[in-house]
């Protein structure tokens, strides 16, 4: 996992400094979080989805897939059949990052490096666009096709790389069955929210949360809360300084512990007093980070825990499943 | 009763002998000289009678009570020790140099009592440094320093002091006015062992003489005696050319001060 | 008849040490008026004072008031040991960032933060610090040799300095948190940002058990202006006086590293500044380094917090931008003084 750190630093300072932000507490997979895709970009990614589609459907399907990136591993381990899986990222092993980690175990796993993967003579490579650069260029070079999923910051985004990714696999009836369950649940959580939306804030060591264009913000919203990190203009993976963060009066403080039972002084900050006295006692609620570390259909999980905190969560009302 | 009695101090550094059974004693009002050739262990036995180097052997007696059981503050009283080429490390004033010499009777945490003050006071007076009280040590001429560094020693009213080459790279006026002050503070009931490279000084102000030679008291006693032919050839490898005379003759004092500056103080 | 100036000298230094202690206090209150936000100061402390949860009183008391009294007595811990080791060791370029003392702190609280052991006892990651504090500085003594010149101490304090960092960058990349890589920063060069009161409980007792084994070494110091064998004879017991300052520095250095990380210069600075206005006296030095430290380490705080750069800077990257031009300035001058 060390390896991981080193990446992200030398990542992270060769990215400009503006969308400098927290990425690198993440493994190198998270970074997608922050990413901050124009609109161009955005349509542009939607009309190679519809060309990849369009001549996905033309051959056979792909039958020895290569992912190298934490979340396309999740949405190939979900709609790939399993004889389709040719290697994972060692990440997906991770349980607190990977909620695919029980079924990954089947699979033999790569670090991303030319040689591995080469090994595995895949008929097609999945990759995030914060995979590493050089390896997907050496790939491509190399004559072997390359996917890269864009980045999910909404719903759409999440329903958009479910149907791509299922495309590619030709398992489309696959991703429109984990589309339409995933909509299914966020509208029962819909329809038990009242009107009154309690404040509350994703709160990580360091300072950091989530404002605008995250997963935390969209899932925040669906569950009925207001995001107060983005009601202070924060885009993206922002830091928040104490200050600020107790003026904000959040009721409920969420947070992703992305390695528990580890101790640093970021994260005895998560302690710090003056948290627990703003939410009157209530402790920062865990969120499996698994759940909202990529986009896929698992968000739900996420709305749905999300909604239970809720102080007017009422237990009869909910409908949700158990965690 | 002896101030200092020292008996058969042996020292050794490194594997290498530096003293071997050395005695002296020395009582109140005397002035004893400790002469001997570069290297004959001369600050050594002052080192070790001052309490900074522990002798192999022999015993050592500060007014009847053995050094080692003295407390480090009884002995600092007792005993003052003015370092060869002393100097200050920080550019502190005149003043603030003699101060520390009341260090002994402070303990950790009182500041300088009046009388404190007033015995500064007179050090500095003695030395002929109030003038100066005020300027910082880096900024005064060689024999200046000198002075300021015998007044934080005679600041302590020590009982003992002990002086390892004292007038070394003064001028002529300034050796004697050094040296009449330390035999004042003989006079005033006190006993000084003084390290000396001029023989004349030697000679002229201290009691008795002490010849160390490679270790070993080659000779002691009276100036007379100890300045000989035989003895300055043995420790010195020198032959002294007379214009008749006795040899004592060739050792005389043939100058004294004119002035009546402040800190000088006819002696014998 | 009495000499004037020693009266005077008294009264001057009294009046010194008051007015340091005035600065102190202003700083320490106008730390808690500034923050990110502006909060109404006197309003929160009449709430807190009453008992009233407000939320400005909990900024104030559980964000800005723990901060302001860490970055009191930091500064005052790193004043005052520089004072001491510069005092003790004759050395104008001893202090514990430039000895070793503050990075070995910083090697010991990090490997008994990132080890899970600082979480077993709370006085555990103290306990780090001051191990690893009284390590390096005796490694740097025994290195450089009891009557080491300003060179030689210098070059042992970088090798150890070198030593203590490679070790706390293997640390961190071993480290089982993710967070740990990023706070290589912290420790090298202190932050007092984010710190709670307990951060401030878990960093006093050391601290002032170091203090107070400094104070009474004044007139020992002051002896060492004249070389260690006339400090002797004026009563130092030297063995006794170094290994008290040494431990004294590894309690107090240990303790507050341990919470801030290694704060860069106040402890060189420091004490030269205030040399000329205590007449060059190393006893008289320390309470006004002490005090000195304190005003050094509040008025960065501060100014970091006023930093117009978005997010906060540390406060040990504003203290090294300031001290290590002064470090330069000091070479050259000495420099200039060899010549």
């Amino acid at each position: 996992m060390d390896l991981y750190h080193i990446e992200d630093l030398s990542l992270y300072l060769l990215l400009p400094p503006a969308s400098r932000s927290d990425r690198m507490i993440f493994p190198s997979d998270a970074k997608i979080l922050s990413y901050e895709c124009s609109a161009p970009v955005r349509f542009f990614y939607l009309l190679i989805s519809c060309l990849v589609v369009l001549s996905a459907q033309a051959g056979a399907p792909p039958s020895r897939v290569v992912s190298i990136n934490l979340c396309s591993d999740q949405l190939l381990l979900m709609l790939a059949k399993p004889e389709q899986i040719a290697s994972i990222s060692r990440l997906s092993l991770e349980p607190n990052s990977s909620f695919m980690a029980a079924s990954a175990a089947r699979y033999p796993v790569n670090d991303a490096m030319i040689e591995q993967l080469l090994g595995f003579n895949p008929d097609l490579v999945l990759a995030s666009e914060f995979s590493p650069h050089p390896v997907i260029r050496i790939l491509r070079h190399l004559g072997y096709r390359v996917e890269t999923l864009p980045l999910s910051s909404t719903l759409e985004d999440i329903r958009r790389n479910i149907r791509f990714t299922a495309a590619l696999l030709h398992t489309e009836e696959k991703g429109e069955r984990l589309v339409a369950e995933m909509d299914r649940r966020l509208e029962i959580v819909a329809s038990n929210s009242t009107q009154a939306r309690p404040s509350a804030l994703f709160y990580q060591p360091r300072g950091y949360t989530s404002g605008l264009e995250t997963l935390q913000h969209e899932a925040l919203l669906l569950a009925g809360w207001r995001n107060l990190s983005a009601e202070h203009g924060i885009r993206g993976y922002g830091a928040i300084d104490l200050e600020t963060l107790l003026l904000a009066k959040p009721q409920q403080l969420f947070s992703s512990a992305y390695a528990p039972g580890t101790d640093s002084l970021a994260q005895r900050q998560m302690h710090h007093p003056a948290l627990n006295l703003i939410t009157r006692g209530r402790p920062i609620i865990n969120v499996p980070y698994k759940y909202w570390i990529c986009g896929g259909p698992m968000i739900a999980n996420a709305v749905e825990l999300l909604a239970k905190a809720r102080p007017d969560a009422a237990p009869h009302t909910t409908g949700i499943k158990s965690e | 009763m002896n101030l200092v009695e020292a008996s058969g101090i042996s020292l050794s550094l490194g594997g290498q002998p530096i003293l071997h059974g050395i005695s002296l004693q020395l009582q109140a009002g005397e002035m004893l000289g400790l002469i001997g050739p570069n290297g004959a262990g001369k600050s050594s036995l002052l080192k070790i009678i001052a309490g900074i180097v522990k002798p192999a052997a022999g015993s050592l007696l500060i007014d009847g009570c053995p050094l080692n059981r003295l407390k480090d503050q009884a002995r600092a009283r007792s005993i003052a020790y003015l370092a060869q080429s002393g100097t200050a490390h920080w550019p502190i004033s005149v003043a603030r140099i003699v101060a520390l010499g009341r260090l002994p009777y402070l303990g950790s945490w009182r500041s300088a009592s009046l009388e404190d003050r007033r015995i500064i006071e007179q050090a500095l007076q003695r030395t002929g440094l109030l003038a100066l009280a005020e300027r910082p040590f880096p900024t005064l001429s060689g024999g200046e320093k000198a002075r300021v560094l015998l007044a934080r020693a005679l600041a302590v009213e020590p009982k003992i002091l002990l002086a390892d080459e004292p007038v070394a790279a003064l001028d002529l006026s300034h050796q004697l006015e050094v040296m009449d002050l330390l035999r004042q503070h003989c006079n005033d009931g006190g006993t000084a062992l003084v390290v000396l490279h001029d023989l004349r000084l030697a000679a002229h102000y201290c009691d008795r003489l002490l010849l160390l030679y490679q270790g070993r008291t080659l000779d002691s006693g009276i100036p007379e005696s100890v300045i000989s032919d035989n003895n300055l050839q043995r420790a010195y490898g020198i032959r002294i050319r007379r214009k008749g005379g006795s040899l004592m003759d060739a050792f005389a004092l043939t100058w004294s001060k004119t002035g009546d500056q402040a800190g000088s103080c006819g002696s014998d | 008849m009495i000499h004037p100036s020693q009266s005077d000298d008294q009264n001057h230094h009294s009046r010194l040490l008051a007015l340091l202690a005035v600065v102190t206090a202003c700083l320490f209150i106008l730390s808690l008026f500034v923050g990110s936000n502006p909060i109404p100061v006197l309003a929160a402390m009449m709430d807190a004072a009453g008992d009233t949860q407000s939320i400005i009183a909990l900024i104030l008391t559980e964000v800005r008031l723990p901060r302001a009294l860490i970055a009191l007595v930091a500064g005052a811990t790193l004043g005052v040991c520089g004072a001491t080791m510069q005092g003790v060791l004759r050395n104008p370029l001893a202090s514990p960032g430039l000895v070793g003392s503050a990075s070995g702190a910083a090697l010991g609280a990090s490997l008994t933060l990132y080890s899970g052991i600082a979480t077993s006892f709370w006085l555990a990651l103290p306990a780090g610090g001051m191990v690893g504090s009284l390590l390096a500085t005796l490694l740097v003594y025994t290195l450089a040799g009891r009557a080491a010149g300003t060179a030689t101490l210098i070059l042992a304090g970088v090798a150890v300095n070198s030593i203590a960092l490679a070790l706390i960058s293997l640390l961190i990349n071993l480290a089982p948190s993710p967070y740990a890589v990023r706070e290589i920063v912290l420790w090298m060069l202190g932050s007092i940002a984010n710190h709670s009161m307990a951060d401030f409980w878990i960093m006093l007792p050391g601290t002032l058990l170091g203090w107070a084994l400094l104070t009474g070494t004044g007139h020992s110091l002051d002896a060492l202006t004249l070389g260690e064998e006339t400090a002797h004879t004026l009563g130092v017991n030297l063995d006794r006086l170094r290994w008290r300052v040494f431990i004294a520095v590894a309690l107090a250095v240990g303790s507050a590293v341990s919470i801030t990380g290694a704060i860069g210069f106040i402890g060189l600075v420091t004490p030269h500044l205030l040399r000329p206005l205590v007449g060059f006296q190393p006893g008289r030095l320390l309470l006004a380094s002490a005090l000195g430290g304190a005003i050094l380490l509040l008025c960065a705080d501060i100014g970091v917090r006023l930093f117009p750069a978005g997010t906060e800077i540390k406060v040990g990257v504003l203290t090294s931008l300031v001290g290590a031009p002064f470090f330069l300035f000091l070479i050259v001058r000495s420099r200039r003084w060899q010549t």
